[in-house]
């Protein structure tokens, strides 16, 4: 069967998009660079594991960011970020002084 | 365009769960793969495989 | 690193996060450390070790082909310590296909089988170029392809992960399954090298 594709882009959407230069590869490149990215990492998972969310809501956090933020920000601040947003509603923020 | 190489059976559509619908879609996913010239023009050379939910398709033959 | 913020603004961000969470009865620091346990005890050495048994056993490599999420069984392996058990998919090279793995989108991997994914793996760069220009990537990561050699690159997307079964190399007819999969690097598994 010969099928086409409907278009559909985003800021993540970066496939096949030109004007990136060389990829830099990290020697001996630990899994993560600060316990904060893995405390990021187990949050999500476990949240997903408690259906708070599911992982398409989460990927769509990720891919409807701000594309400035988007860009802006690493890897494991997006998923910060994402798990931030989705769990507002479920874990509401206490109401501190400073925020 | 491409060519259809696998059909991996049905999935709820991704974008219906990213929405947190109770009840997705569910749709058959394809494994689809494209000349890499179709895609991006000339040159080419290699294939680009992808899978793919029912309704980002269209069939052409 | 971006950069943007500071290492410790963020590691407090998260921490509130963290907090939030525990106090909403979400999470606990027990079911935190587990998940890191969990994924760090994930390793490209489970994808070799997947790798050494179907070299050395037709019949596995056979099931491994055609349903892998039910050959890694065999081995106590499963796809399931990730966020949530994908369909998993191991796709073969031959003397004169390569294959090639990304995710143009975001960053798909076989997390719960392989450990967390390199940077470079998760960068922009990678996913936009290898899709496109998959010789020059390739090269850059230090494999020249002969020229005839047929290049498919998979873009994964989030209901299945990929594996590469990568060639076994020449002169490895004597090696048992350990030292095979000794040989396996974690990029000859994603196909940005052979082994």
């Amino acid at each position: 069967m010969t099928v086409t594709l409907h278009a559909m882009a985003r800021v993540n959407d970066v496939g096949g998009q030109s004007g990136f230069g060389l990829i830099a590869v990290e020697p001996d490149e630990p899994p993560f660079h600060a316990d904060w990215e893995a405390r990021v990492y187990a949050l999500n998972v476990a949240m997903l594991r408690q259906g708070v969310y599911n992982l398409d809501q989460f990927r769509d956090a990720i891919e409807r960011m701000p594309p400035a933020e988007y860009l802006a920000a690493s890897y494991y601040e997006r998923w910060m970020a994402a798990v931030e947003s989705l769990t507002a509603a479920a874990a509401p923020a206490p109401r501190a002084d400073d925020d | 365009m491409g060519e259809v190489v696998e059909i991996q059976g049905t999935w709820p559509l991704a974008d219906d769960r990213a929405q947190g619908f109770a009840e997705p879609r569910v749709e058959p996913v394809y494994t689809v793969r494209f000349p890499a010239g179709a895609l991006w023009g000339p040159p080419g050379g290699h294939w680009v495989q992808v899978e793919l939910w029912e309704s980002y398709l269209e069939v052409v033959a | 690193m971006s950069g943007h913020h500071s290492d410790s603004e963020i590691a407090v961000r998260v921490r509130r996060l963290e907090e939030r969470l525990i106090d909403a009865g979400l999470t606990s620091d027990e079911q935190l450390d587990g998940i890191i346990g969990q994924i760090l005890s994930g390793s490209p050495a489970n994808g070799a070790r997947v790798v050494a048994r179907a070299w050395v056993d037709p019949a596995f490599r056979g099931r491994l082909l055609a349903d892998a999420n039910q050959a890694l069984g065999e081995l106590d392996l499963s796809m399931s310590t990730g966020p949530q058990t994908q369909r998993f998919t191991v796709v073969e090279n031959t003397p004169t296909v390569h294959n090639v793995l990304v995710c143009t989108l975001c960053s798909c991997y076989p997390i719960g089988l392989l450990g967390p994914s390199p940077s470079w793996y998760k960068s922009e760069a990678y996913r936009a170029r290898v899709v496109r220009e998959p010789r020059a990537v390739l090269a850059e990561f230090g494999l020249e392809l002969p020229a005839e050699t047929e290049i498919v690159v998979h873009d994964t997307s989030a209901e299945s992960r990929h594996m590469v079964l990568p060639l076994r190399p020449e002169g490895t007819a004597g090696l048992g399954e350990a030292d095979l999969s000794a040989l396996v690097t974690r990029e000859g598994l994603i196909g940005t090298a052979a082994v």
